[in-house]
């Protein structure tokens, strides 16, 4: 078997996991499109979820002979916009996935959602298919904000779906969305004294990113908006930590947060570099040494399938030096930060023969700190992160 | 060939009025280039002037046609290189004067006339591309009446269509006068370029004036006295094509072994080294740089590579000089020169392009005269290199006698830009009903920054530029210095008259603050006049950079995202603990912005 260093397609690499897992499903439809989202996505329609469907089973088919029985530790329905997919389809692939896996019992499985697609027969459905938690894309209280997002919802809606969702769902994340153009500190605030009124168990906080080629970048090019305030960003993200830390939330990871036991056990995964099976179209998995992405298209995803019974996959085999350096700036993103003891044992290798000069840099630039052959990222470390990453890459 | 069946003649125009799609069409009709799928633009040979649609170096061909041998010179297309066009235009009796029939008479015509006139050139002129909508032949024909050119001469055709080639040929048998016979007499001849050839050695485009010249002959150079043996002598018809000897009033090449185009210089004559001519033609100077800039590899260990590339490309471009310079920001590079703006740029193209050089390019300078107060007199093009200015008695610097042709709209921002550059009205008149030519007294060093550009944009594009060397007057003139981080970045250093220097230090810093990123620390930017600081700027130190989102599970694009970051840092110049981008160093350019 050929394997080039880092671009390679099709099967001529072959996945193999060793360790448990992660399941990821890319559901790769919505409503409408955000006005910040560069993912792919296509407009919701029947026909063709069925088709995709047929599809994502053959997907998932063809991979169960290299990691058939072993033992996996979540789903996850990502997308897109899971929440357009009626519970059959969910619970058709879960019972596939049930039949031909090892799971611990009372897995997680996570569906994100967005409110505007919610009702109180589907999440009773959802519930009752087997999905046990739900990670809703909130984004803001606020209708400017929401209607600058491009999110059809509106504050009054959110509120009202949240309080559903609490009726069948105990384990729930709020997705936010702050750092949006025009946005001031009160209204961030006010955004997150809400969210926090309606005591979810877990919350993520994204700062707006500008991707190119949304709707907002092109907004940002003609100079219609002004990039926000880095200050103004800091300030925020900051304030979010102090309060959610006030109101008993854990900051496990820098976008997250979450009370005792509520930790997102599969966004877990990337972070810790355990292992994830990704199917459907844009989906990104990892065996533990090879990381891979199906083609985005979803045309293309079905035609493949089809036709060869596996999508078009971008692959990138890591080198020792590539996954130790992914393993260093993912574990660092954790509040439990960078064992030197569990680098040994998953490189054979010693931290410092690799990072001495790094981690010496980066103490001094006070971004870090160790403490029982532990490193973390130090409070300005926490807003520098990308700074303190780029330093692993080989 | 007899000397009366000679014709020798160039083609000048402005730029883009069609010059070389003429001499195309003049070559296909004439059969000289046979095949049908000639590239564009033959004359054009470098793969640059073909994308910038101009002519660099040089060009001559011979054509046969209706008995005749007319041997077309084809002349570079711009202002820089105003020495080698007069060398041509020497080499010829006659000229075709190019004019775009929808843009008429421009600042390059006027200067072209002007060149042709002062050799005693017969002028044709042709009125280019009536094909097109906008051609208003009858305008162009008013404004050379103006411009003292009888317009029932003016032959109407157009280059792209191929219209009235014909005339144009037999307008130039008719009209330019046959060379004068002088083959009895010792040998000059006029070398009007020379290019460098591996295998060869220097090949010198000349043409015979007076004398022959054959295979085997001794020939010496009359400016250096050096002395060759002739190997080879022939004429392009296009290509080079083998004679027994060229006669006197012929253009062709000469190749005898010279290792170098410095010996074999634009403007020299050659001539018998037994037999030599009592004195050399007219008008032969050494071409002087007139702008200088300091080129730097963005990686240091690319040193090597530049200094072979430079050396070169030196082999084939006399007019193009350089020496080895040291700067605190940058390392080792080299200073170089020269003859103005496009030259720079095609050499800093050439060398990223054929050589794959990644270049850090300071902000150009001209040659400043500085006496100081112990009366020594020092030559400096290196603002870097300014003495401490207690020790400076006069400073002069290069001023350019500039003509600007644009239409009569424009004149009041034309006038503003020129007087924001410390230009000093001449002359105004109108070309005809709503074209004027504007004339202004400028310093070099204000028409080198993008003095052009913004002329330009300040005119939708109408306004065109000559300008000539006039000499050097002094100047209130300042060493403006940048501290980026506390310390003075040499490289960022540059010459500024003193009532500018506010406003532009002013400028340069906050420039900066644009371009240089964010660091972990705050960095202040200032700029000084002899030690004193007369601007300042912050950039805040970086705050936030840290990607929140997960892209669900997608790590390879997040560290996609950690590798550009880190590759953008590989390409910038550490300076002290800032790192510097490479376009900083070229924000001295822009000090004219309007802000």
């Amino acid at each position: 078997m050929q394997i080039s260093n880092k671009l390679s397609y099709e099967s001529e690499i072959e996945l193999s996991y060793e360790k448990p897992f992660g399941i990821y499903i890319h559901i790769p439809f919505c409503a409408n499109k955000c006005r910040y989202c560069d993912f792919y996505s296509c407009r919701y329609k029947k026909s063709l979820v069925e088709k995709y469907f047929e599809a994502l089973f053959i997907e998932l088919e063809n991979m169960l002979s290299s990691v058939q029985k072993k033992l996996i530790r979540s789903v996850y329905f990502g997308g897109g916009t899971p929440s357009l997919i009626s519970s059959e389809y969910i619970f058709k692939i879960l019972k596939k996935i049930k039949k031909n896996f090892n799971y611990p019992p009372n897995m997680e499985i996570t569906l994100e959602a967005n409110p505007d697609s919610l009702s109180q027969k589907r999440l009773v459905n959802y519930r009752q298919v087997g999905i046990n938690r739900l990670s809703l894309g909130v984004q803001s209280f606020d209708d400017n904000i929401l209607k600058f997002l491009g999110r059809k919802s509106s504050s009054k809606k959110n509120k009202i779906k949240i309080e559903l969702v609490k009726k069948y769902f105990n384990n729930y994340s709020l997705d936010i969305i702050f750092a949006v153009p025009g946005q001031t500190m009160d209204d961030f605030c006010c955004d997150l004294n809400t969210a926090i009124s309606f005591s979810p168990p877990h919350l993520s906080l994204y700062n707006l990113q500008i991707e190119e080629g949304t709707e907002i970048y092109n907004d940002l090019v003609k100079g219609k908006i002004k990039k926000f305030d880095q200050e103004l960003d800091a300030s925020m993200y900051k304030k979010a930590v102090s309060l959610l830390k006030d109101c008993g939330y854990k900051h496990y990871e820098i976008s997250n947060f979450a009370k005792n036991g509520y930790r997102a056990i599969h966004n877990y995964l990337y972070w810790d570099f355990t292992p994830y099976l990704a199917l459907g179209p844009s989906a990104s998995g990892f065996d533990g040494k090879t990381r891979y992405t199906n083609t985005a298209d979803l045309n293309d995803y079905i035609d493949m399938i089809f036709k060869s019974g596996f999508p078009e996959r971008e692959y990138t085999v890591l080198s020792l030096k590539d996954l130790a350096a992914e393993y260093s700036f993912l574990n660092l993103r954790k509040k439990s930060g960078l064992s030197r003891l569990l680098f040994k044992k998953q490189f054979y290798i010693n931290f410092d023969d690799l990072y001495k000069e790094e981690i010496k840099k980066l103490m001094k630039l006070e971004l870090i700190y160790e403490q029982n052959g532990r490193i973390f990222l130090s409070e300005r470390g926490k807003l520098l992160g990308n700074e303190v990453f780029a330093h692993f890459l080989p | 060939m007899q000397t009366d069946k000679i014709r020798n003649f160039c083609i000048i125009a402005h730029i883009d009025h069609g010059k070389s799609t003429l001499a195309d069409r003049m070559l296909e009709y004439t059969n000289t280039i046979t095949d049908r799928k000639m590239k564009e633009q033959v004359l054009d040979k470098m793969d640059l002037e073909r994308e910038r649609g101009i002519t660099i170096k040089a060009q001559a061909v011979k054509i046969d046609y209706k008995g005749y041998e007319l041997n077309l010179i084809d002349t570079p297309g711009h202002v820089d290189f105003v020495y080698e066009v007069s060398r041509s235009l020497a080499a010829c009796e006659g000229a075709i004067l190019v004019i775009d029939a929808a843009q008429g008479v421009e600042a390059q015509t006027m200067a072209n006339i002007y060149l042709a006139l002062e050799h005693d050139l017969e002028i044709i002129p042709v009125i280019n591309k009536i094909d097109l909508p906008s051609a208003e032949p009858d305008r162009v024909k008013e404004q050379l009446v103006d411009i003292g050119i009888d317009p029932d001469e003016a032959i109407l055709a157009s280059a792209k269509e191929g219209t009235n080639i014909d005339l144009i040929l037999d307008a130039v048998i008719d009209r330019i006068p046959s060379p004068y016979a002088g083959n009895e007499k010792p040998l000059k001849a006029l070398v009007f370029d020379s290019f460098y050839d591996s295998y060869q050695g220097v090949i010198a485009y000349v043409r015979i004036m007076e004398g022959t010249v054959k295979k085997g002959d001794k020939i010496m150079l009359m400016s250096n006295k050096k002395t060759y043996e002739v190997n080879e002598v022939g004429y392009f018809a296009p290509d080079m094509t083998k004679q027994n000897g060229l006669t006197s009033g012929e253009v062709g090449y000469i190749i005898s072994g010279i290792k170098d185009v410095k010996n074999c210089r634009v403007g020299d004559t050659i001539t018998h080294a037994n037999n030599p001519a009592s004195e050399p033609l007219p008008g032969y100077k050494k071409v002087k740089p007139m702008v200088f800039s300091g080129l730097y590899p963005s990686d240091n260990a690319d040193y090597e590579i530049l200094k072979e590339a430079l050396e070169k490309l030196q082999l084939n471009d006399a007019s193009f000089t350089f020496e080895p310079e040291t700067s605190e920001a940058l390392g080792f590079g080299f200073r170089c020169g020269f003859l103005g703006l496009l030259h720079m740029e095609v050499i800093q193209e050439r060398l990223e392009r054929e050589y794959d050089l990644d270049l850090v390019i300071t902000a150009p300078s001209v040659e400043y005269k500085i006496i100081k107060n112990n009366g020594e007199e020092l030559e400096i093009e290196n603002p870097a290199l300014f003495p401490d200015a207690n020790e400076i008695d006069t400073i002069m610097e290069p001023f350019v006698d500039a003509e600007i042709h644009l239409p009569e709209e424009y004149v009041g921002q034309a006038m503003e830009l020129c007087q924001d550059n410390r230009g000093q009205f001449k002359d105004m008149r109108y070309i005809d009903q709503d074209r004027v030519a504007l004339k202004y007294e400028m310093p070099l060093s204000e028409i080198i920054t993008d003095f052009f550009n913004l002329l330009k944009s300040k005119t939708r594009g109408y306004a065109t530029l000559d300008y000539e060397l006039k000499g050097y007057k002094e100047s209130n003139l300042v060493k403006l210095d940048i501290l980026v981080n506390n310390e003075i970045v040499d490289a960022l250093s540059t010459i500024v008259h003193d009532e500018n220097s506010y406003h532009i230090g002013n400028h340069l810093t906050r420039k900066l603050k644009e371009v240089i990123p964010k660091h972990m620390f705050k960095i202040p930017i200032q700029a000084a006049v002899g030690g004193k600081i007369i601007a300042r700027v912050n950039i805040p130190a970086l705050r936030k950079n840290v990607l929140q989102k997960c892209y669900g599970g997608d790590i390879t694009r997040k560290r996609k995202l950690l590798e550009k970051q880190k590759e953008g840092k590989k390409r910038m110049k550490q300076v002290g603990s800032v790192e510097i981008p490479q376009e900083a160093f070229m924000t001295v350019l822009e000090q004219n912005d309007a802000d």
